[in-house]
């Protein structure tokens, strides 16, 4: 596996690099450590099997985060018919960083609780520092969805701050 | 809202455990092959089959075509093509060579030329074959036709297959036969036998069946394949699964027997011929 390059990158770099990204994404996405766990080992064991021919870092953090979207999604597809009742009432994130608790202002907290698809744009945006261009070629969106879907994640994102969030 | 702290949801750490399965999964997952088998075995599994299906071809299949129906029938009544792309020996009788499929022979046997002499036909069988409704007149005598024969009236022949009259008294009755001759295809090695005749020969009990006879032996005899055919003709055809002898001339006969009140009984016949192996 050490003559396989990814972008000028050995698997275990790849790893070292971008586990934190992918770890977001899927955290972000499920909100389940468990179910995350499970996406964000998908998506490395398909990293290792296809071997994509990467162009740049930047083709390969895209590819990544946009496996592990889909990965995420086909999850929720799977399990959609198997969610208890008991974790509908669950608080998201059990066991998230207890900072994230102590300062309910923090957006990360409330990005956690806004609409999927708000949330994943959010998250590219605010999170990884993508334009929307970007996004819109990771997510396999039209520019100018992406743009909506910032706009009404930010709205409500404001309504969760009471309306004193700033653009 | 870019100034709000992000940092938090970006300062989620990879748990180790996490970060030291992903590092095991080259030694435990086994990379995709670049040609997966199954499409190999799919294309083996096409070869495999086609090559099977070519060796049955080839050891049962005689690569011929299967016996063409001319359109001709309606021409001459009983007009079949047993051949394909055989030579014509049209020549024989001019009369017939505008009006027959260009690759059968016909060839026109006198009353006098043995069909047959096993048990079928019978002798007064033998003479009602002789042909009038298709004949030479410089080249074929007269025919004679016995008055026990069944009638025959080809309603669907044409004028110039029409015989010309004779100056003698014509017979009374029409001929209940008309003899040709087909030719077997190379690579086509047993015998069998076709005829096309007026289904107003048949009556409904008729049950027809075919004697293949080899210079007066019989050869093989049973129940024929009927097809009624759109231009109310009837096609007939009889394989026997018998081998035939290249250059051997076998002759057939299309024959009623008729079924009514169990009684069996050999009746008329509807075509007549020869068939040679080249």
């Amino acid at each position: 596996m050490a003559d396989v390059l990814f972008a000028g990158l050995s698997y275990e770099a790849v790893l070292q690099k971008y586990a934190d990204t992918v770890t977001g994404v899927c955290v972000m996405r499920l909100q389940n450590w468990a179910d995350a766990e499970d996406c964000f080992q998908n998506t490395f064991i398909k990293l290792f099997q296809k071997s994509p021919d990467f162009r740049s870092e930047i083709h390969l953090k895209a590819w990544l985060i946009r496996v592990a979207i889909n990965e995420c999604r086909n999850y929720i597809g799977k399990n959609r018919r198997t969610v208890s009742l008991d974790s509908l009432g669950r608080e998201p994130l059990e066991r998230v960083p207890s900072t994230w608790h102590d300062n309910e202002r923090d957006i990360s907290w409330a990005l956690m609780r806004t609409q999927p698809k708000y949330r994943e744009v959010l998250y590219l945006y605010y999170c990884e520092q993508y334009k929307v261009n970007e996004i819109a070629k990771i997510l396999s969106k039209n520019p100018n969805t992406v743009k909506t879907l910032l706009s009404r994640g930010r709205e409500q994102l404001k309504m969760m701050y009471g309306g004193d969030g700033d653009e | 809202m870019n100034d709000r702290n992000f940092d938090s949801l970006k300062s989620i750490k990879t748990p180790q455990a996490w970060l030291d399965k992903a590092a095991a999964i080259p030694e435990t997952h086994h990379k995709k092959h670049a040609f997966p088998l199954y499409r190999f075995a799919a294309v083996a599994s096409i070869v495999l089959v086609s090559v099977i299906g070519l060796v049955i071809f080839l050891t049962f299949g005689n690569g011929k075509a299967p016996v063409v129906i001319r359109g001709g029938t309606g021409s001459t009544d009983y007009g079949y093509s047993e051949t394909i792309g055989e030579t014509i020996d049209a020549s024989a009788n001019p009369e017939t060579s505008s009006v027959l499929s260009t690759d059968t022979i016909i060839r026109y046997m006198d009353a006098t030329e043995p069909i047959a002499t096993g048990t079928l036909p019978s002798e007064s069988q033998k003479a009602s074959v002789a042909p009038t409704t298709v004949q030479s007149s410089t080249e074929k005598p007269s025919p004679t036709v016995p008055a026990t024969e069944r009638a025959v009236t080809p309603t669907e022949a044409p004028k110039e297959t029409q015989p010309p009259k004779p100056t003698s008294p014509p017979p009374t009755d029409p001929p209940a036969t008309q003899e040709t001759t087909g030719i077997f295809p190379d690579g086509m090695p047993y015998i069998s036998a076709a005829a096309a005749f007026p289904s107003s020969l048949l009556s409904h009990d008729d049950v027809v069946c075919c004697a293949i006879y080899d210079h007066g032996k019989l050869v093989s005899q049973g129940e024929a394949s009927v097809y009624i055919m759109k231009n109310g003709s009837v096609f007939a055809e009889y394989d026997t699964g018998i081998e035939a002898e290249r250059g051997k001339i076998y002759h057939y006969t299309f024959f009623a027997e008729q079924t009514s009140a169990n009684v069996y009984e050999e009746s008329s016949i509807f075509a007549s011929g020869t068939i040679t192996y080249e």
